[in-house]
């Protein structure tokens, strides 16, 4: 920073593409950003010829434009505007929410798309950085490798513009400014950078201010001044950007790694629907996605089985787990439970694991001494066992819940814990059961307890319950209804 | 001598020594009736067998029965499980007798036979203190591995039956009648003890 910029060779060639003189040499590091200026409107609607419309977002408690078609630029709405003021630019204006979830999807799917140009793929918000410098020699230079990702995208239907410079913000400033262009030397960068106008630099709107009050346009004069001026008007933060801009200081960055997918598969020697042997290929396959899990810090909690008929097409078994799990031995426990309830449809030439699903493994602790609890994990499976042979509603907990109506409160889901209500008895009958003989061999104990409640939810209830107690030594809860006088038997206090 | 045969065969649980000899102590879950807990002869319910109550209906008390035991077991952090019951267990009032019901399981199987095999499952683990399962008739063989199950989890197996099915091999088997104001339990069978016993228990 202390150098000074007029002292670097000025590179003539800026912003055209064709003349950039291109070094045979190898270079170290040479960074490609594609910047997808139009990635939230082209993930919402595929085509943008139809009426102006917009993606908004909310800022602040306002509708604002991020971004709009070319239709609607033409009549002079542009992000950052807020809504309404797009409106009274154009009446008939459409507008959408903006999908950030999508976008992110669709910038994974295009950084999974360029892992054939390089390993090092990384993402920014609507661009990509692939490090292109170690591929230069496979793909044939600079030109070729460019050429070759130009055609590529034009298959991906995205608005693109595409820069090539030694260091990554290098690259990707000069992408968002819509510059075609590539510095492959790293003396030649300060050259190119320094014409940028500063409007093109990732600030806050204060320091955008104060750079137009400075009379700062220019890269070259920001680059101009003292760093421990601009340190103190600016923060450190933006020295830090332009050291990483100007490759003063090393920007490692994040590789993008795409999706882990797990397939394997198991040929018969024979068409077979002997489960043995079907269990004998899990027997095989299991270990191997045990192993690929653990390599990677990896757990699953859905598995696919798909078999492999000869005369008819395959045919599939999801298993689905409560915990994740990354232990063979339990899986193919589950998958044992799973099969025993599936009815092959035709004997199997193949089977093939497939996992597409995985999440970060937390592995416990164990005990350091054997305690009479046990591990934790293995209650955990038992409960996945159950849960795959019986169904998830037949595993449950009970749960305490905040009602007087004896009915409503209990329920069966995850458990919780609550505060006793009045006396109640141990077995509460699904429905209450209508006493056809009234009170006939029935002694009432003591009561009545009134519970009246629920006018509110339509479920109104308006009952003196009672204990009793029947010839058979029966210990019984009874209500009369109020309002019809008929005697129900709710509950037994076994 | 004789002291040292003394030693090996009470250490021994499986030496049936005729009547009232028995003095080897498994692991027990106190009943909480001191009157049970005289009679049985390990001192309480055994804390890893198989267990038989027959009572002819439901609503006679045949939980109460198991109550003070499943407290003391919830409070320790054991799990319960209840396996196919009848009907609702009442949330507030197994709060109200102490069990939390962060430790309760319960599974409701849809098909008769998962409930010998759920069981069978959850007493092998060693977290669970005591396993009441209503299954309807059992085969002999069935409760046999039952029974077996609950000797490797070290936990207690309760099966709840209508009708009295001879020649059960589990290791304590009651049968309860309702009585005035409490509850008539005969003691059919119990391991290490050769008599049949009668008791009373009136509840609070």
């Amino acid at each position: 920073m202390a150098r000074s910029a007029a002292a670097l060779p000025l590179q003539t060639s800026l912003f055209a593409p064709q003349a950039v003189a291109v070094s045979t040499k190898r270079c170290s590091m040479l960074w490609a950003a594609l910047f997808f200026p139009r990635l939230s409107l082209e993930v919402l609607r595929a085509d943008d010829d139809a009426p102006p419309w917009v993606v908004v977002h909310e800022q602040g408690g306002q509708q604002v434009v991020y971004a709009a078609s070319a239709s609607a630029g033409q009549l002079g709405v542009e992000s950052g505007m807020a809504l309404t003021a797009a409106y009274a630019l154009c009446p008939h204006l459409e507008s959408e929410q903006r999908d950030e979830a999508a976008e992110q999807a669709c910038l994974v799917r295009l950084a999974d798309w360029a892992g054939r140009y390089t390993s090092m793929v990384s993402l920014e918000p609507q661009a990509l950085l692939l490090e292109v410098g170690a591929s230069l020699t496979l793909f044939g230079g600079l030109e070729a490798i460019r050429a070759r990702i130009k055609k590529d995208l034009q298959r991906h239907c995205h608005d693109t513009s595409m820069a090539f410079a030694p260091t990554p913000q290098a690259a990707l400033l000069l992408a968002r400014c819509g510059a075609d262009t590539a510095v492959t030397e790293p003396q030649a960068l300060r050259a190119v950078l320094g014409r940028l106008s500063l409007e093109a630099l990732p600030v806050t709107t204060k320091q955008a201010a104060l750079f137009a009050r400075l009379g700062l346009r220019l890269l070259r004069d920001l680059w101009r001044l003292p760093t421990a001026g601009v340190a103190k008007r600016f923060g450190v933060d933006l020295v830090d950007y332009l050291d990483r801009l100007s490759g003063v200081l090393p920007e490692p960055r994040l590789a993008h790694q795409s999706r882990p997918v797990f397939s394997a598969r198991w040929s018969f020697s024979l068409e077979t629907d002997n489960m043995t042997f079907i269990y004998h290929g899990l027997a095989q396959l299991l270990p191997q996605l045990a192993s690929f899990m653990r390599l990677r810090g990896l757990a699953l909690n859905r598995l696919q089985l798909v078999f492999y008929h000869t005369q008819c097409p395959a045919s599939r078994v999801e298993l689905g787990m409560q915990q994740l799990s990354d232990n063979a031995g339990h899986i193919f426990k589950l998958l044992h439970e799973r099969l025993a309830q599936v009815q092959l449809r035709a004997p199997v030439l193949e089977l093939d694991v497939v996992a597409d699903e995985f999440h970060a493994s937390v592995p416990g602790n164990e005990s350091l001494f054997d305690g009479a609890d046990g591990p934790d994990g293995e209650w955990r499976q038992m409960l996945d066992q159950l849960h795959v042979r019986l169904g998830a509603q037949a595993v449950t907990g009970l749960q305490w819940q905040a009602d007087h109506r004896p009915e409503r409160a209990t329920g069966f889901g995850p458990p919780l814990d609550g505060e006793a209500l009045g006396e109640r008895p141990l077995w509460l009958l699904p429905q209450p059961q209508r006493l056809v003989n009234g009170l006939k061999n029935i002694t009432r104990e003591s009561g009545p307890e009134r519970i009246e409640s629920g006018w509110w939810d339509g479920g109104d209830v308006r009952r003196d319950y009672y204990r009793a107690r029947d010839n058979a030594g029966r210990r019984l809860w009874l209500f009369r209804h109020l309002d019809e006088g008929g005697w129900y038997l709710h509950g037994l206090f076994a | 001598m004789s002291s040292d045969l003394e030693k090996l065969l009470s250490g021994h649980r499986h030496v049936w020594r005729g009547r009232g000899a028995m003095t080897s102590r498994g692991r027990v879950l106190a009943t909480g009736f001191t009157v049970l807990d005289a009679v049985l002869p390990e001192g309480g319910w055994p804390a890893d067998a198989l267990m038989e109550v027959i009572a002819p209906r439901e609503g006679i008390g045949e939980l109460q029965l198991l109550l003070p035991a499943m407290v003391t077991a919830a409070r320790q952090g054991q799990w319960l499980v209840w396996i196919a019951p009848p009907y609702i267990p009442c949330a507030s009032a197994l709060v109200a007798s102490g069990i939390s019901l962060q430790r309760l399981l319960l599974l409701r199987p849809s098909r008769q036979e998962d409930i010998p095999w759920a069981m069978e499952k959850v007493l092998r683990q060693r977290r669970c203190a005591m396993v009441l399962a209503w299954p309807g008739r059992l085969k002999p063989v069935v409760v046999r591995r039952l029974q077996l199950a609950a000797a490797a989890g070290q936990s207690l197996g309760v099966l709840f039956q209508h009708r009295d099915g001879s020649g059960s091999p589990a290791a304590l088997r009651l049968r309860l009648a309702a009585a005035a104001a409490g509850l008539q339990v005969d003691i059919l069978k119990s391991r290490g003890a050769c008599r049949r016993q009668s008791i009373h228990l009136t509840f609070a």
